[in-house]
This record gives structure tokens, sequence and C-alpha cells, in this order.
């Protein structure tokens, strides 16, 4: 049986390799995939308390998180090529120029 | 009939590899310079991390992750970004800064996980075998519509970017 706290550290670790992602690029499709690995490491700890203390409700949270993370993922990818289709690539800090 | 006795127990020999392939894949996923390898590294992302859900047990929410997230979602990334051109390159301005920010957000969840489990009561609770998709369709009806919404919703969205733009 594996200490459900190496877990939440595994956890941890994962989300400040995320916050890093987020921090250092400026590459649209960079950041969704930081995000990306936000979200896994949110999953993971969602998991492991859920597997931890038992409780059916984190199951049905964790099937929502998923699917509602694909179509958030969507959404994002759409914004990407709309963006890359108008001003040719997708650095965020130049988003800003978009404004009216 | 023949048995295996193993230095080090296979759970653990399985947990320490999906741990080690889960963070080497992480940090690839932000320093690759290619896109479509940085994708393909999130999926790794995903299945190492469906192999510690089924570690703990949660084999249905395991095979979840992999059909609905490793499947659909990452290789939906997968082959969005190849429609990018590889980005050029940009020198951070902060990175050591950057470094420490995550490194400090890392740290701090790690000492409030600790906290949290020490703390968390577990003892007494029945354990869950109960038939989960059974219990998910006749309690959780509409929470389960809306999943199957949300990944129409994503469908949907595939569906108008693949569609041919038309110049007016």
């Amino acid at each position: 049986m594996i200490n459900p706290y190496l877990y939440l550290l595994i956890s941890s670790v994962l989300f400040g390799i995320g916050v890093y992602g987020i921090l250092s690029k400026r590459n649209m499709i960079r950041m969704l995939l930081s995000a990306e690995i936000l979200f896994n490491s949110a999953l993971l700890a969602l998991v492991s308390f859920t597997s931890y203390t038992k409780n059916v409700y984190g199951y049905f949270l964790v099937f929502l998180a998923v699917g509602i993370a694909a179509a958030e993922v969507g959404v994002l990818v759409s914004l990407a090529i709309l963006l890359y289709r108008r001003r040719g690539d997708i650095d965020v800090m130049e988003v800003d120029k978009l404004k009216g | 009939m023949i048995e295996f006795n193993f230095l080090i127990p296979i759970e653990d020999t399985i947990f320490l590899f999906s741990a080690a392939l889960l963070l080497i894949s992480a940090v690839l996923v932000i320093e690759l310079r290619s896109h479509v390898y940085a994708a393909f590294f999130l999926e790794m992302v995903g299945l190492a991390n469906a192999v510690l859900f089924a570690l703990q047990g949660l084999a249905l929410i395991a095979i979840f992750q992999l059909v609905v997230y490793v499947g659909a979602t990452v290789t939906f990334i997968l082959f969005s970004v190849l429609m990018f051109k590889e980005a050029k390159p940009v020198k951070p301005r902060f990175k050591l800064l950057d470094l420490l920010i995550g490194a400090g957000i890392a740290g701090l969840l790690a000492v409030g996980a600790f906290s949290i489990y020490k703390v968390s009561p577990t003892a007494g609770k029945p354990s869950l075998d109960v038939t989960l998709p059974e219990k998910i369709v006749s309690e959780y009806g509409l929470a389960l519509f809306l999943v199957f919404f949300t990944l129409l919703t994503t469908l949907i969205e595939a569906l108008v970017l693949a569609r041919r733009e038309v110049s007016s």
C-alpha cells in the first residue's frame, strides 16, 4: 500500500511545474499545455483525497472535471486558431493590440 | 503454479515508474521547443496519471481518463498544433523568478497537503465497493447528461474548426 501523501506530493510538484510553465511562456499553445498540467495535478489531488476518504461524491466530481476540461480545451484551441488566422502568431503579449 | 518473488513489491515499482514518467514528461512539455512533441508528452502525463488513479483502486476513473482525456482531448490538441508554425524562441524575462515562484507554490502545497493528510479522518469509512456505473446512472443522471453534453460541444467545436473558410 503506497502512502497517500506521496500522491499529494507528486501533485504539488506537478502544480509547481505547471505554474512555472504558465509564468515563463508567452506562446498561447504552450500556456494551454501548461494549464493542462495544472489540471492534471488538481485531478490527481482530487482522486487521492477521494480514494483516501472513500467519498462517493469525489468520483462524480472527477467525471465532471474530465468532461468539462475536454470542452475547455476545445474552446481554447479554437481561440488560438482564430488568433493565428488573424495575426499570424499566437504571442499572448501581442493580443492586447486587438483592443478596439 | 509458478510464484514470482520480487525484491521490491510490484505496486511500488509501478508507482515509481509512473511518478517519474509523470514529472519528466511535465518538464518536457514545458521545455521542448516543438509543439508536437510537447503535446505528445502531455499525452504521457495523462497516461501516467491514469496509472496512478488505477493504483489507488479507481480503475473506472483511470479508464475514463484514458478514453476521454488521453484518447480524445489531448489527441485533439496534438492534431490542432499541427496547424501552427513552430514558435519563435522568446527569451523569458524573469526565468529564475518564475522558477522560484513555481517551486514556492509547490512547497506550500506539499506542506498544506501534509497537514490536511495528518488531520483528515479516515477510520470507519466503508469501502466503496458498490457498482459505480449503476449508481451513476440511477442517482446522477443529470451529471452524466452534463458530461455528455460538454463532450458534444467539443465535437461541434472540432467540426467548426475543420470547416473550410469561405472568403466573402
